[in-house]
């Protein structure tokens, strides 16, 4: 019996598509294990090896990943929720209480969304401040800031179109305030506005642009970006080192 | 046809391997055909992008021909008095009426006189008794509630404050002016309010002064 479960292991690892999944075998020296980081889609953004100072907790706080997690958190929950919800004014509201009230874990998932966008604005805030007070913006990392500043202004434009789609007082209102305050920049003033509300004032049409642009158009942009963030990293030599 | 025409440069040569070497290496003169498809294709992309940008503008410019935006007829003093802006408070006891489908308080200027045929092109209505008032806050756009206490707009986001006929009291608010009037036109009875005119309000009067109604009460609703 075992001698049979043998042949089937080896058959299977010796098959093409085993081979064509894993490239090389178990790694068990640090050779192969090099290999294996370097040859997989997901570790090969981190490098093979890392300096003593770079994974020292108190260095990074782990700002930068932790405001990554909470963009993939909520990526997946902001899927789970799409499922729910439909961006129209009359109904918009309904899906919300209904995602609350009759969806399994609806009011988990909603939560789950509404902290992690919180906390993923005050991450990438604290990150900031993190990598100022180090001075980690400094040549040659200069233009990593640069694509930071971007990703922040990413976070809260997902912040802020997010923040219509519940279509209580509280989003109206505030939307209405926040497009208002835009409408403040000189000689755009007006054709911003038409193209923000897609309208005179916030309504279907907001709306619906805002969802869009919410669930589309910025988390692909700023995924785009955070890749060239990471990759930017390992081209600047790694993680900057203490001061 | 001969080659005294042509530049030096340019006459034919025998392919020697140095010849050619020099044509390889050396740099032509006038613009290559590399640099010319490079900026062909970079112009070609370029005008692209410009056309796409144009286009995504185009596609995504509302269109503001129907409804808000344009002329609504609102209907006679009767109709119009029926949108109370606050349940129970009437356009005879001086509180506005309310039409959300034209963002317009309407509000009487003599609560004791109905409305006077005419036009006012300022939405001021010193001729037509009726001044037409649009729902926006000058500050930052918010909605401002008509409060039944001391019969004054409150705006609720910032606390902007506005007397019954939408003047601005300087001291209560950030709101730079007093809200803004539409057109209207009173035919036979028949009030229509023209919102693409807008009148911008005239500046905050401080209390006390003259030009501003005064609250029936010193409470407000907010």
């Amino acid at each position: 019996m075992r001698q049979f479960f043998e042949r089937v292991d080896v058959a299977l690892r010796r098959s093409a598509l085993w081979r064509s999944l894993f490239r090389q075998p178990y790694p068990t020296d640090e050779r192969s294990r090099a290999y294996a980081v370097m040859n997989n889609v997901f570790l090969h953004l981190h490098p093979v090896r890392v300096r003593q100072h770079a994974v020292k907790f108190a260095y990074t706080f782990c700002l930068g990943g932790l405001s990554f997690f909470f963009f993939l958190v909520l990526t997946v929950t902001g899927v789970f929720l799409m499922f729910f919800y439909v961006p129209s004014s009359t109904s918009a509201y309904d899906d919300i209480l209904r995602i609350q009230a009759e969806v399994p874990f609806g009011l988990l998932t909603r939560n789950i969304h509404r902290w992690a966008a919180h906390l993923m604005v005050f991450f990438v805030f604290l990150h900031m401040m993190r990598v100022f007070y180090h001075g980690a913006y400094k040549p040659p990392r200069e233009f990593n800031w640069v694509i930071g500043t971007l990703l922040l202004f990413f976070t809260i434009a997902l912040s802020f179109t997010g923040y219509l789609l519940p279509w209580d007082q509280i989003a109206f209102w505030a939307i209405t305030i926040g497009n208002n305050i835009a409408s403040y920049v000189p000689l755009l003033s007006r054709p911003s506005q038409l193209l923000i509300f897609g309208g005179i004032e916030v309504s279907q049409n907001t709306l619906l642009r805002f969802y869009v642009l919410h669930v589309i158009l910025l988390p692909l942009t700023a995924a785009v970006f955070l890749a060239v963030h990471f990759w930017r990293i390992r081209k600047d030599g790694g993680i900057s080192g203490p001061l | 046809m001969g080659n005294w025409k042509l530049a030096r440069w340019q006459e034919p040569r025998v392919l020697t391997r140095d010849v050619l070497r020099e044509m390889r290496q050396g740099r032509p003169a006038g613009l290559s055909r590399r640099t010319l498809i490079r900026r062909s294709i970079g112009a070609g992309v370029g005008l692209w992008l410009l056309e796409v940008t144009g286009g995504l503008l185009g596609f995504l410019w509302p269109n503001l021909s129907k409804g808000f935006g344009g002329q609504i007829q609102l209907g006679d003093i009767v109709i119009v008095g029926d949108n109370q802006a606050v349940r129970g408070a009437t356009l005879q006891d001086g509180a506005p009426a309310y039409i959300s489908q034209a963002r317009t308080y309407v509000q009487l200027i003599d609560p004791s006189r109905g409305f006077a045929d005419g036009t006012s092109t300022d939405g001021e209505g010193l001729n037509t008794n009726v001044r037409t008032l649009y729902q926006r806050c000058p500050h930052l756009g918010c909605k401002p509630n008509f409060c039944t206490i001391n019969y004054w707009f409150e705006c609720p986001c910032h606390g902007s404050r506005y007397d019954r006929l939408g003047i601005k009291i300087r001291e209560l608010g950030p709101a730079p002016r007093s809200l803004d009037r539409f057109a209207h036109t009173i035919k036979d009875g028949i009030l229509t309010v023209d919102t693409s005119k807008i009148t911008l309000g005239p500046l905050p009067v401080p209390l006390g002064q003259p030009g501003l109604v005064p609250p029936r009460s010193p409470q407000g609703c907010i």
